[in-house]
């Protein structure tokens, strides 16, 4: 009987709610990567597949192909090795700092990847806080640490931004393994070492290896960590390359072509990742553990259980810390001292007057909260209409909107931004309204996952309660849905609007150079050694994400 | 004069069974609909409401087919097994839901959230956030919830089946009582046959999308028209009736017709409820029995049960447990048992047969 009432057709207002919302978003998805991959297949209104077997055959796109891959192996490695001994710690003992830990790592999955780069600029630079800091202890003529601009930096900055996903994922599913399988173990005369080994382990490594994917693959889409911390030729991936061929040389096939390149691996590794999330799903996964009340027992143990919260806590909020520190700070005037000054936000918001690049910071304030305002609006109608259609599983609405949550994950923002680039330019349509169309695509999917779920869980008797009182199927929506539905769709919204004020990937490959954001201005300040007015602005950008992380704290959505 | 207030012919194909039930509900009556889970009950709810469409058939309601009316323009309320509840409203907002739907002032609605809480005995419960309240306190104030907006037709799917033996009790009782004192016709979904028995003036049983019987409690127990309803309701003994011929048929006294009774030897099945059969462990005593009757000899008791009102006793004759519920523990392990062919309810098909004998309706 309960079987039988979600085989019944839905009402004629649920079936044509999510029409438009999904056609919209079709356009809006398809409508970029189809003109990029014309460009890639077309030369001169003619098709050809030259411009693809170039770029598929050169020696060049071998290296960067190679040197992405390389990258973010490394990157998923150095992530592993952070978050494997955290999450083991963490499902292990009872700690008390858990919960601190665990908020702490979802810091990341705010922060906006200019707002890494620059921290990391500001506290591990050779004029960094951490060798300016060193320098002093030890008397050093030399910063000891080298490791911005190079291959180091790269590596750990992806480290810090992806090594949360693994403790985090890993965590939570080792968490819910059943606890009894060990115990048995270890009744029936296996060590704690041997039960580890050989009960523990085989069940957890489908966690780490479809955690590991994922890391992968933000690892090998990674933009603007890249192509600030990179610095050189040398150290270009597929995402840079996508954008120093459509910004820089003009080369739009080249760019399209390497576009299609980077879509392909994207598909690989996402494919391989279902394939260990399913894995995942087939393993008994039943949540009877058992309450540990374990703690830390020998004095190494805790030392390495509380050096290890404490090391994370620097390694993520330091370079935060430093972001905020270094706008309130300025070379003296006497000299080489620093002094406190409040120089950099008068320029920036014109009590001063500004020079250089500080000039356009007010304008790109003012532009990307604008934009962002915009993208958060349009987003919750959006959301509601398609969290309708995916509410009806086994419908045609429902899978269309599975596949849009995982579009993202293979067609990176870059890609998005050189999509409408290329409509941009053929329509001549105004920049803004691009940026805006791109930051809703990329923002519609966050918004999706704080929506959908909640929407999901919502019984189908309130609807039909209401009805059945007399409420049109309108009018229950109205007063008894959409109540239900707020603070997911508020903290979808401010989602949006977060990762609408930090995105620079699809912007900086988008918008003309005279369409100012606020992390494109930052982008220009760190590129022209004006640290603490990108640290101004950086920490503008702080604070919103201050507030999205107070947000994701409260709505307790850590999943990613 | 409309005596059947609502008629009902529904049909409806879904892909695990067609459902296809008609059956009338008068004015002021409790009509149970009963049986097992997947059986089309709570379904047969949802299609008198409106929330699933009908295939084919017809809802009249006072003579009007309203059929085609939209679910809340019916005027039906429908209480849920799960209460459906807001979550973001307190108790009284709950309750005045529908009433703000009609656009009732928020003097009046106070007043009548007020008569409903005393109603289903919760008063003062106004302000009390939803979440914070009991299994039992949540259908109270659902209950209390369908009837503030006043329905025509109040129907309940399963709405005990999620709480405990002894509130369920309580609360049935409640629902009776409201049923007095409102007069509202009600159709009462649950697979309880004790509930069923317990509230309603008829009682419907289901199976498999379909009807096997209609009718008063008492007449369904002693008169089941199916074997599947002499089963569901109530407890109740198997034998195929070829097993009849190898007894020998009993008869005290002449002077009773010997022809009452008769058993059919074409039909397949007899049931027998275990209040019927009684122990004879003195073979040697003459049987008491003033009715044509049949003797199983050498019956085998297994297992005896005190139940507080009499002695449930289960025994093996010739290969079939039999169930017998009996006043006195039997002393002795092999026993006769004795039952008045007429207790013995013949079945073919799973269809009751009436044996020239045999009357159809008690």
């Amino acid at each position: 009987m309960r079987k039988s009432n979600t085989k019944e057709k839905a009402p004629l207002y649920l079936t044509l709610l999510p029409i438009p919302a999904i056609l919209l978003l079709l356009v809006l998805f398809i409508l970029p990567l189809f003109s990029t991959l014309a460009r890639a297949f077309f030369i001169d209104g003619k098709f050809s597949l030259e411009t693809i077997q170039k770029a598929f055959t050169s020696s060049y796109t071998q290296k960067i192909l190679w040197f992405t891959t390389y990258q973010a192996l490394l990157s998923t490695l150095l992530s592993l090795a952070i978050g494997l001994p955290g999450a083991y710690m963490l499902s292990n003992y009872d700690i008390k700092a858990k919960k601190f830990i665990l908020a702490v790592c979802t810091i990341p999955f705010v922060l906006p990847s200019i707002l890494v780069v620059l921290g990391f600029v500001i506290f591990y630079g050779n004029s960094g806080f951490l060798n300016t800091l060193l320098m002093k202890i030890f008397s050093l003529e030399d910063p000891p640490l080298k490791i911005l601009y190079s291959f180091k930096a790269i590596i750990l900055a992806h480290a810090f931004f992806n090594f949360p996903i693994i403790l985090n994922l890993v965590t939570t599913y080792y968490d819910n393994l059943d606890q009894r399988l060990e115990m048995s173990s270890l009744v029936n005369g296996a060590t704690k070492g041997q039960t580890f080994r050989y009960i523990t382990m085989p069940r957890l490594l489908p966690s780490i290896l479809s955690s590991s994917l994922l890391v992968f693959l933000f690892c090998f889409t990674s933009f603007a960590i890249i192509l600030v911390l990179g610095g050189g030729p040398q150290y270009t991936t597929m995402e840079v390359e996508i954008y120093r061929r459509a910004r820089i040389t003009l080369d739009l096939g080249g760019a399209s072509a390497y576009a299609l390149v980077s879509i392909g691996m994207c598909l690989i590794i996402l494919f391989l990742y279902n394939l260990t999330t399913r894995k995942m799903i087939l393993n008994e996964y039943n949540g009877s553990s058992i309450e540990k009340e374990k703690k830390p027992v020998s004095t190494i143990g805790k030392i390495i259980a509380y050096s290890y919260i404490v090391l994370v806590a620097i390694f993520i909020l330091a370079p935060m810390i430093s972001i905020i520190a270094k706008s309130f700070l300025a070379k003296s005037s006497q000299g080489n001292g620093i002094q406190f000054t409040l120089r950099w936000y008068k320029e920036l918001f014109g009590f001063k007057s500004a020079t250089g690049l500080m000039v356009g910071a007010f304008p790109a304030i003012r532009n990307s909260l604008i934009i962002a305002l915009i993208v958060a609006l349009l987003s919750v109608p959006l959301s509601i209409m398609v969290a309708i259609g995916a509410k009806r599983q086994n419908s045609l609405s429902s899978s269309l909107i599975e596949l849009l949550g995982m579009l993202p994950l293979a067609i990176s923002s870059v890609i998005i931004g050189l999509g409408y680039y290329l409509i941009a330019a053929k329509i001549k349509g105004t920049g803004f309204t691009f940026v805006v169309l791109a930051h809703l695509i990329i923002a519609l999917p966050l918004v999706l996952r704080s929506v959908t779920p909640e929407l999901r869980k919502l019984p189908q008797s309130l609807s039909q309660s209401a009805q059945t009182l007399g409420a049109s199927p309108f009018k229950a929506f109205k007063t008894v849905e959409i109540p239900l539905l707020k603070n997911a769709l508020i903290s979808g919204a401010i989602f949006a609007f977060a990762m609408s004020m930090g995105e620079i990937n699809a912007t900086i490959t988008l918008a003309s150079s005279h369409l100012v954001t606020l992390p494109i201005v930052m982008y220009r300040l760190i590129g022209s050694y004006n640290y603490n007015g990108a640290c101004a602005l950086g920490t503008i950008l702080i604070m919103v994400c201050g507030v999205v992380f107070i947000v994701s704290e409260h709505t307790k959505r850590i999943d990613v | 004069m409309i005596n059947n207030e609502l008629k009902l012919k529904l049909n409806k194909k879904y892909p695990e069974f067609t459902l296809h039930t008609e059956f009338t509900v008068q004015k002021g009556e409790l009509v149970s609909i009963i049986g097992p889970s997947g059986c089309g009950k709570s379904t047969t709810l949802q299609l008198i409401t409106g929330l699933q469409k009908l295939d084919a058939g017809e809802i009249i309601w006072m003579g009007e087919d309203i059929s085609q009316k939209p679910v809340h323009k019916r005027g039906f309320s429908l209480v849920f097994q799960d209460y459906a509840l807001y979550p973001h409203m307190n108790v009284e907002k709950n309750i005045a839901y529908p009433l703000k739907l009609r656009k009732v002032k928020k003097k009046i609605r106070r007043e009548r959230v007020k008569e409903l809480l005393t109603l289903v005995n919760l008063q003062g419960f106004e302000k009390r956030a939803i979440e914070g309240l009991s299994g039992g306190e949540k259908q109270r104030i659902a209950l209390a919830r369908a009837l503030a907006a006043d329905p025509k037709l109040l129907l309940l799917d399963e709405p005990l089946s999620a709480l405990d033996e002894q509130l369920r009790t309580t609360l049935r009782n409640a629902i009776k009582e409201i049923h007095e004192k409102t007069q509202i016709s009600m159709i009462y979904v649950t697979h309880d046959q004790r509930e069923a028995l317990a509230i309603s003036d008829r009682i419907i049983i289901m199976n498999n999308g379909g009807i096997e019987q209609i009718g008063k409690g008492e007449e369904i127990y002693h008169n089941p028209l199916t074997l599947f309803a002499a089963t569901f309701i109530g407890e109740g003994n198997l034998i195929p009736l070829k097993e009849f011929g190898k007894v020998q048929d009993q008869i005290t006294f002449s002077n009773i017709d010997s022809s009452k009774g008769t058993i059919d030897r074409t039909g397949e099945i007899g049931f027998i409820r275990p209040e019927e059969i009684r122990i004879i462990e003195d073979t040697y005593l003459p049987n008491a029995e003033l009715f044509p009757h049949i003797i199983l000899e050498n019956a085998h008791i297994l297992n005896i049960e005190y139940r507080g009102n009499a002695y449930s006793i289960k025994c093996n004759w010739r290969g079939y447990q039999l169930l017998i519920l009996s006043n006195n523990k039997p002393k002795l392990t092999t026993v006769d048992l004795s039952i008045k062919r007429k207790s013995i309810l013949q079945f073919k098909d799973r269809n009751r047969m009436f044996p020239s004998s045999q009357q159809a309706s008690k």
